[in-house]
């Protein structure tokens, strides 16, 4: 493990039942790198990204985040957690609380930040993802695409190291994607770390660092995105690539 | 229905309505509702029929030919309601057996209850301050109308009437809400032993009838007791009370937080939110607007329960109506009685429906 190494995963395992949703996962992610995985639906890429911040627990294998090892007996899971945003396909902005109160939710509830400091804070990031004129609405009144970008700005006011996106534009409609990505790219030109399961395979082409392909629980391949889009090294790859590109 | 459409229409349109609600518009939406077609007609016109055969005699009896001044029975008018001893014995109502000298204490309880439904209907003041009012509110009532330190202590049997009631009420309905939150939370804990516990005692005190407990509070419990403890009779009476509604609202709420997605948890411990604070801030208030209507079902409920205790000696509102009318004086009366304490609790109940009401309106407002 090098110094700038911000994620390993080491023969991480998982089951759900008898069903094995991943299988000896090796993987290891650097500062300021851009991953994007992906893969059919199934092959255990939410589940990947989603151990990464504790919402499911691998049963074999190590994991650590930012120099801390994930396991059972972890005191202060909170802190790790506050070092990786997440970005979840349903959005699951809380309907209760105005667009800005959950941006500040995390300074405020987390971090005990004073009111008008988070306010300040997360009024800057709702400006970075150009929606700062819909603070006061409640995310019931915006559209999907905008409650995205809410979602986005509401992880970065943690002030993440790394960035979780899981399938963000999976459940938009397809003209709301771009604003959407648009955002994503900023964050990647600025040089956050950035995992991110998606189908959006322009977006990967263009950003990725590396590609992880993934299927039944399993990485099979992982190589920069030259490599992948123009000469997949597995049947498989190509096989999913001609699917997902045909379209 | 016209209440409805007017929180979602423009200013200028809603006077437009306003202005346009003219005898002509009254007798078109009678035209339409209530005689469109022939079947519809003959139903209105049968009901009509009905409530003027029966409206007038109800009136009548209730007031008109109804006595209000006097003395005794034989100022009473026969087959027509006799309001004398319920006026003779309104102050009895009221204070239930309280000394005079004390009735002060009893007012100011009346207050302080009263109190709090301005203060929940007002959105200005913070529900910081809104709620810990409602928490505090059963500890100053008992402090209060119960005594000990500066008040003189008074024994349970000085408790009775609509005061006991509302005591018994107000204190239970703040009371078990909490209570009922935990259990719910406790129903759905990852710890096994929490979990057990929660979901015996939700199911078996679903199972049994609150009468049993009651009784069983007030004549088993001295049993199992240490010789020469004893706990007072209001007091137990008021934890069975709270025990039994938070279980029932213990369900309600659990319903509450199993109708929210999953990812709203998530995205609150994603930020780095611990259990508690995701519990406080994201699934309680969701869960509990979801349980708005049911609540307020549980929370009537929960006061018109307050009269089983009577079935233990303690004498509340219907208690103490009907001693009143053991009096040789005035027994035979006691319909009269009945009415009255119908009205009461048509009334308090009747504000808590509107409460809830009120409650749902305004949560509407921020959901989509």
């Amino acid at each position: 493990m090098s110094d700038n190494t911000m994620i390993s995963l080491m023969n991480v395992n998982k089951w759900y039942g008898d069903y094995h949703a991943l299988r000896d996962i090796n993987m290891e992610v650097k500062s300021g790198e851009k991953i994007v995985i992906c893969g059919p639906s199934g092959s255990g890429k939410s589940t990947l990204i989603r151990c990464v911040n504790n919402l499911e627990q691998h049963n074999e294998g190590r994991i650590h985040v930012c120099g801390v090892e994930l396991n059972e007996d972890l005191k202060g899971l909170e802190e790790i957690r506050q070092k990786a945003g997440m970005v979840f396909q349903s959005f699951n902005l809380f309907p209760h609380l105005s667009v800005l109160d959950n941006c500040t939710f995390g300074l405020r509830r987390a971090l005990k930040v004073d009111e008008t400091t988070a306010n300040k804070i997360a009024m800057d990031l709702l400006a970075r993802v150009k929606i700062a004129d819909q603070a006061k609405k409640f995310p019931g009144q915006l559209s999907g695409g905008q409650q995205q970008r809410v979602a986005i700005a509401r992880a970065l006011s943690m002030s993440p190291q790394v960035m979780l996106f899981d399938e963000p534009t999976s459940a938009l409609d397809p003209e709301m994607i771009a604003e959407v990505l648009d955002v994503m790219r900023e964050l990647a030109k600025e040089g956050m770390t950035m995992i991110c399961v998606t189908h959006e395979m322009g977006f990967a082409k263009e950003v990725a660092d590396r590609i992880i392909f993934m299927e039944e629980g399993s990485i099979i391949e992982e190589s920069n995105p030259d490599v992948f889009f123009n000469n997949p090294q597995t049947k498989r790859a190509e096989n999913f690539l001609q699917q997902i590109l045909s379209h | 229905m016209y209440r409805k459409t007017a929180t979602t229409v423009p200013v200028t349109a809603r006077q437009q309505q306003a202005e346009s609600l003219s005898l002509s518009v009254v007798i078109d939406w009678i035209k339409k509702h209530l005689f469109n077609d022939i079947l519809n007609s003959l139903i209105t016109l049968s009901i009509i029929i009905i409530l003027i055969s029966f409206i007038p005699y109800a009136l009548d009896w209730l007031i008109i030919s109804a006595v209000f001044t006097g003395e005794t029975r034989a100022d009473c008018t026969p087959n027509k309601a006799c309001w004398i001893p319920i006026i003779q014995y309104m102050e009895y109502y009221i204070y239930g057996p309280y000394p005079d000298d004390q009735k002060w204490r009893v007012d100011v309880g009346y207050i302080l209850g009263g109190l709090a439904f301005p203060l929940l209907f007002t959105r200005r003041i913070p529900k910081k301050i809104v709620l810990t009012y409602v928490f505090l509110l059963p500890v100053a009532l008992w402090m209060l109308l119960k005594g000990g330190g500066l008040l003189t202590e008074m024994p349970s049997s000085a408790f009775g009437g609509i005061m006991l009631t509302f005591f018994l009420g107000a204190i239970a309905m703040c009371l078990s809400m909490p209570v009922a939150i935990l259990l719910a939370l406790g129903r759905q804990s990852k710890l096994p032993i929490i979990r057990w516990i929660c979901v015996g005692y939700i199911e078996t005190i679903r199972a049994v009838p609150i009468l049993t407990f009651l009784i069983m509070a007030s004549l088993m419990l001295q049993i199992f007791l240490p010789d020469g403890m004893e706990i007072e009779k209001l007091l137990r009476v008021l934890f069975v009370l709270v025990s039994v509604s938070a279980a029932y609202k213990a369900e309600i709420i659990r319903g509450g937080i199993q109708a929210i997605p999953k990812g709203q948890a998530e995205a609150a411990y994603a930020l780095g939110a611990g259990y508690w604070t995701t519990m406080v801030y994201v699934i309680m208030p969701q869960a509990l607007r979801n349980s708005v209507p049911a609540l307020i079902t549980n929370f009537i409920g929960l006061f018109k329960e307050t009269t089983l205790v009577a079935i233990v000696g303690i004498l509340e509102l219907v208690g103490v109506v009907r001693a009143s009318f053991e009096n040789a004086e005035w027994i035979g009366f006691h319909v009269e009685g009945l009415v009255l304490v119908s009205f009461f609790f048509f009334t308090v109940c009747y504000s808590i429906a509107l409460y809830g009401g009120y409650l749902e309106r305004g949560l509407k407002k921020n959901k989509q």
